[in-house]
């Protein structure tokens, strides 16, 4: 690595976007039983949503330290995903829906490999899902489900999965409003 | 996976530390030029701290999206730890520095494999750095240095590494509070 040229390397001016936080971590475990007893009995998190095998192969538990609805996800190791060294993806917020279609642009103008665009199952966040130079698998999202007080999660049958952002757009979940700031933006 | 099991845990009454949020995530990847430069030029990181190979093998980058330190922390892969599969840790950030030494002797207790606990270097949070039943390493840390509008990052003079929370604690880096709320705490774990 050469130092000098790592120190010089800078935010460009001008990004269509800003990341905010990182926003949850997802693993692959040997024994999902077992690590949500470990991040749940022993570190405190609360389970928000729990795929079982008709929704998964192998399931998967969604977490959460605070009011988004998971901080950390578990997903059942696989033979090319073994559990220990293995990251699932690593997950960005970003403030506004616009950011999220701007980011899939941005995206494409870099050549990155895009996975995926629109919205899953549990958490309802809206986002692109895509990979860096080493294939960890990225997703930069909006709109995650808060999780107050009531401890009460989205219930299953509001998730509407969608297969591209034009159509998570277009149907959106109870309570999440997807109008966008630059409504051109889906149209280019 | 029996999905009723799952559904039945539950956080336990009186924990002694909360979890606020997920506080940064550390990479292996295979060129960390490369990838420094995925993460800013790209997704808009900016860099706080890069740590030279003589310092640490390989040499390390870490990168903030916020005012904390690092979100992102890129290390170099190695034959053990390959790029691309490789998480090299999680750090979840808790509100106090007395929670950070509560959970070093709540870890014992429930015999859990603690790596390291003290200070290290970039960033000079205050940890307790443990494995998750993969061997997943995570660390429970207060008092990651916050980075302003000016953009300045601490010199590594200041750093003050150190081997346990006590010796930490008893020398605290410029800027740190590391007075507990409880003072027993330290003489009971």
């Amino acid at each position: 690595m050469n130092i000098d040229a790592v120190r010089q390397i800078t935010r460009p001016n001008g990004l269509p976007f800003r990341i905010g936080k990182i926003g949850h971590v997802a693993l692959y475990v040997a024994d999902i039983e077992q690590s949500t007893r470990f991040y749940v009995e022993v570190l405190g998190f609360s389970i928000s949503d729990i795929y079982g095998d008709d929704m998964m192969p192998g399931g998967a538990v969604f977490l959460r330290c605070n009011p988004d609805h998971h901080g950390v996800a578990l997903f059942k190791a696989t033979e090319a995903n073994p559990a220990g060294a293995g990251l699932h993806h690593l997950a960005f917020e970003v403030a506004t829906l616009d950011e999220v279609v701007r980011v899939r642009e941005h995206l494409r103008r870099h050549n990155a490999q895009i996975d995926f665009d629109g919205r899953r199952r549990a958490g309802v966040q809206i986002a692109v899902e895509f990979r860096d130079p080493d294939g960890h698998r990225l997703e930069i999202y909006w709109g995650i489900d808060l999780i107050g007080s009531d401890n009460a999660a989205r219930p299953a049958d509001q998730w509407k999965g969608a297969r591209s952002l034009e159509d998570a757009i277009a149907n959106p979940v109870i309570g999440q409003d997807t109008t966008l700031l630059d409504p051109s933006l889906i149209k280019r | 996976m029996n999905p009723d099991t799952i559904a039945s845990m539950g956080r336990p009454a009186g924990l002694p530390f909360r979890i606020g949020k997920i506080g940064h995530v550390a990479l292996y990847v295979r060129d960390l030029e490369r990838s420094a430069r995925f993460y800013t030029e790209v997704l808009g990181f900016q860099v706080s701290d890069v740590i030279p190979s003589g310092r640490l093998p390989g040499g390390a980058v870490f990168l903030r999206c916020n005012t904390d330190h690092h979100g992102i922390a890129l290390f170099p892969a190695t034959d053990e730890n390959p790029a691309g599969a490789g998480l090299h840790h999680i750090a979840l950030e808790v509100g106090t520095l007395d929670e950070v030494v509560r959970v070093r002797e709540h870890l014992r207790r429930h015999d859990v494999k603690i790596d390291l606990d003290g200070r290290r270097g970039a960033g000079v949070q205050l940890v307790v750095e443990f494995r998750d039943p993969d061997g997943h390493r995570l660390e429970i840390y207060w008092g990651i240095d916050q980075i302003g509008s000016e953009g300045k990052v601490r010199p590594p003079a200041q750093w003050k590494p150190a081997a346990s929370l006590e010796a930490a604690i008893a020398d605290p880096v410029v800027g740190q509070d590391t007075t507990l709320l409880d003072p027993s705490l330290l003489r009971t774990s």
